[in-house]
């Protein structure tokens, strides 16, 4: 009972005309930059983030949640009409809506998307409201040890799952915490590389990096490709109605990419891509016609598109309660809640019970709107990503360059920004995962803080990390986690010996 | 609809992903080299002036340690693995010496941007990068380039001027 009062005084909250306005604005946003090529949610949000910083904490979650999940929306517009996942997990959308889209019946495609997204967007919602909570009330109970634990096992899973290459997920871990610690040290104020520069006593901010490795770094890309994008078909009203077999063949695969969505995007590091790929599999797998997939599959559509919502809600249960982002876009909403003062994790359940519960009801209040959007709009959509992608990099970079600006008013954070934008598009040239690397900015300070805390309680003894049940569980999994890719690459390695070994005897 | 590009992925001739496997694997020895440097200057600084340990606690030292370690440690590794070609080519489209230039070209004229704001004013900086870039590096028309010169920048000053009151800096002739 006392969840749903919250929840309704998060919806007094969320409803005000203020809040309503900025839940709008961040899902047409949301849309817009989910549809536009070579912008993700990420890069979106990273780029509007200086104007969250001038709101109140509220608005500001309010808006950054909605480019959140708006963008999932988003995406799949572009993914059935010009065959461009914007995001990785609109891939299986490109491969089977595309295909349905040249046999005319993109409307449809995308009017199930969006229904189905918003069923899916609005169960995954209920979950996380039952779920956060009872999670966060749990996670009240921990020690600076335990709170060592669950960041430990973040970090790892995020570091040493989230590319093909846990190396290159380890290394980008290593360059974020140490570009966290340039400025003053958080206990002694002894000042760590700064080479004598006055200006990095403050430290490199969380901002101007996030918006180089995401923004900038997008937009160098997106020029190095040169993007054209031309208007061939026009979506009919007659196309936008899905038959009734499209529907009935749409419910089960959208009930399954739901649930598989939410829970895997509990998981830190698993992400929308998993979420849509594993749907996309599971459906594949018990379809009775797999041969369609591939063809232009309708179950390859409302799978992975349910699953990558449900995933966008499932990550926010680790980040609210457990103060672990467990993705690039739930990395920058939780650089843009310190940058509000608010500390995410167990604590803001009890300290901002009104901004939390604003932002859950306004999550439902978003998923609405988006359905609006994404049904009523689609032309509207479709026109103006077309107008917009000749002049999207230059747009992107403006904004960049001022919202940077306009935060410190320092241009010196301006080339900070273009730096890492530099750096950026070489990483994600050659496959360095950015998010262990936001991750390691925003998280390092705390998980420093925590690793220090613990072992002067503890006089300096390490044991205190297996001292209770719940904390030696934690350092348990963290190490399994830590040294499972690994164990996994070794085990490679010896079936590929053990393999050429049988061929060479064979011959 | 339909979306076109310079560089079709899905349509690397064998000749184009020899050489682009060939600029990965350097450019990912010469990335993976950078991080081992820069764990060697943190492991220095951490010798020269972070303590490790502090009035018997854990001092600012000890964190910075084991990342430098794992700099070096991962930065090595990640060499040996493109010198033995351990790493796998995941087929991503390396630039073309064309698309290259295009990319150094918005750098440089970011930078030049930058550099201009103090004198000209941010959105007068501001138009010449648009005008410049999307008429000279994306080749667009010089009617979009035209109006998107002048209609971002009148967005700017609307949104973070007007609404926001940020005071954008003013170049030396007083203009904003």
């Amino acid at each position: 009972m006392e969840t749903l009062s919250l929840l309704a005084d998060g919806f007094a909250t969320a409803l005000t005309l203020q809040n309503l306005g900025w839940v709008i604005f961040g899902t047409v946003m949301g849309t817009l930059v989910g549809a536009l090529p070579g912008l993700g949610p990420t890069a979106g949000m990273a780029v509007l983030l200086p104007f969250a910083f001038a709101l109140n904490p509220t608005s500001a979650l309010i808006m950054l949640g909605g480019i959140y999940y708006g963008a999932m929306y988003g995406g799949t517009i572009t993914a059935v009409l010009l065959n461009i996942p914007g995001e990785s997990d609109a891939i299986w959308t490109a491969l089977e809506g595309h295909k349905l889209a040249r046999r005319g019946r993109a409307g449809a495609v995308l009017i199930i998307a969006a229904v189905m997204s918003f069923l899916a967007g609005t169960m995954s919602l209920i979950l996380l409201v039952a779920l956060a909570p009872m999670l966060a009330d749990w996670a009240l109970s921990f020690g600076p040890a335990e709170q060592f634990g669950v960041l430990l096992i973040g970090l790892a899973m995020i570091s040493g799952f989230a590319s093909k290459a846990p190396v290159k997920g380890w290394i980008m871990l290593a360059f974020g915490l140490g570009i966290g610690m340039v400025g003053l040290d958080i206990v002694t104020g002894m000042p760590r590389f700064t080479f004598g520069s006055d200006r990095l006593l403050d430290g490199l901010d969380f901002l101007p990096v996030t918006v180089g490795m995401f923004g900038v770094a997008d937009v160098l890309a997106n020029v190095e490709k040169n993007m054209r994008v031309r208007a061939e078909n026009k979506i009919g009203l007659r196309d936008m109605m899905p038959t009734s077999e499209e529907w009935r063949r749409s419910r089960l695969p959208a009930a399954r990419g739901t649930l598989l969505g939410f829970f895997l995007g509990v998981i830190p590091g698993s992400g929308t891509t998993m979420a849509s790929t594993a749907s996309y599999a599971v459906e594949q797998r018990i379809s009775k016609k797999p041969e369609e997939f591939g063809n232009g599959a309708i179950e390859g559509v409302a799978g992975p598109e349910s699953a990558n919502n449900a995933a966008t809600s499932g990550a926010m249960v680790p980040i609210l309660s457990l103060g672990i982002p467990g993705s690039p876009a739930t990395a920058v909403l939780f650089g843009a809640m310190l940058m509000q003062g608010l500390r995410p994790g167990p604590l803001l359940f009890q300290n901002n019970p009104d901004v939390i519960w604003g932002f859950l009801a306004s999550m439902y209040v978003g998923n609405v709107i988006l359905l609006a959007l994404n049904t009523l709009f689609i032309p509207v959509f479709t026109k103006l990503t077309v107008k917009a992608v000749p002049i999207i990099n230059v747009f992107v970079l403006a904004l960049c360059i001022v919202g940077v600006f306009a935060f410190r008013n320092s241009l010196f954070d301006v080339g900070v920004m273009l730096t890492f934008g530099v750096i950026g598009y070489f990483l994600n040239k050659l496959n360095y995962p950015t998010m262990p690397l936001i991750l390691g900015i925003v998280l390092g300070d705390v998980a420093e803080l925590t690793l220090r805390q613990s072992l002067i309680i503890s006089r300096g003894d390490p044991m205190i990390f297996f001292s209770s049940p719940i904390a030696a569980t934690l350092m348990t999994i963290a190490i399994i986690v830590v040294f499972s890719p690994l164990v996994a690459m070794l085990r490679k390695r010896r079936r590929v010996a053990a393999a050429s070994v049988q061929t060479s005897s064979v011959e | 609809m339909d979306a076109s590009q310079d560089t079709d992925e899905a349509a690397l001739t064998a000749e184009e992903l020899a050489r682009s496997a060939s600029v990965y694997r350097w450019l990912d020895i010469v990335v993976a080299a950078f991080f081992l440097v820069l764990g060697v200057v943190v492991l220095a600084q951490v010798a020269t002036e972070l303590p490790l340990m502090r009035f018997g606690q854990v001092g600012p030292g000890m964190l910075p340690s084991a990342v430098g370690s794992i700099l070096i440690g991962l930065g090595g590794i990640a060499i040996l693995q493109n010198l033995t070609s351990r790493v796998a080519f995941s087929g991503t489209a390396m630039p073309t010496l064309k698309e290259g230039v295009r990319v150094a070209a918005v750098v440089v004229l970011l930078i030049l941007t930058i550099l201009f704001i103090p004198v000209l004013g941010t959105l007068a900086s501001l138009m010449l990068f648009i005008l410049i870039e999307l008429r000279f590096v994306e080749r667009r028309s010089w009617t979009i380039s035209v109006a998107t010169a002048a209609l971002v920048p009148l967005f700017i000053h609307t949104t973070f001027e007007a609404m926001l009151g940020v005071a954008l800096p003013a170049g030396i002739l007083g203009l904003r």
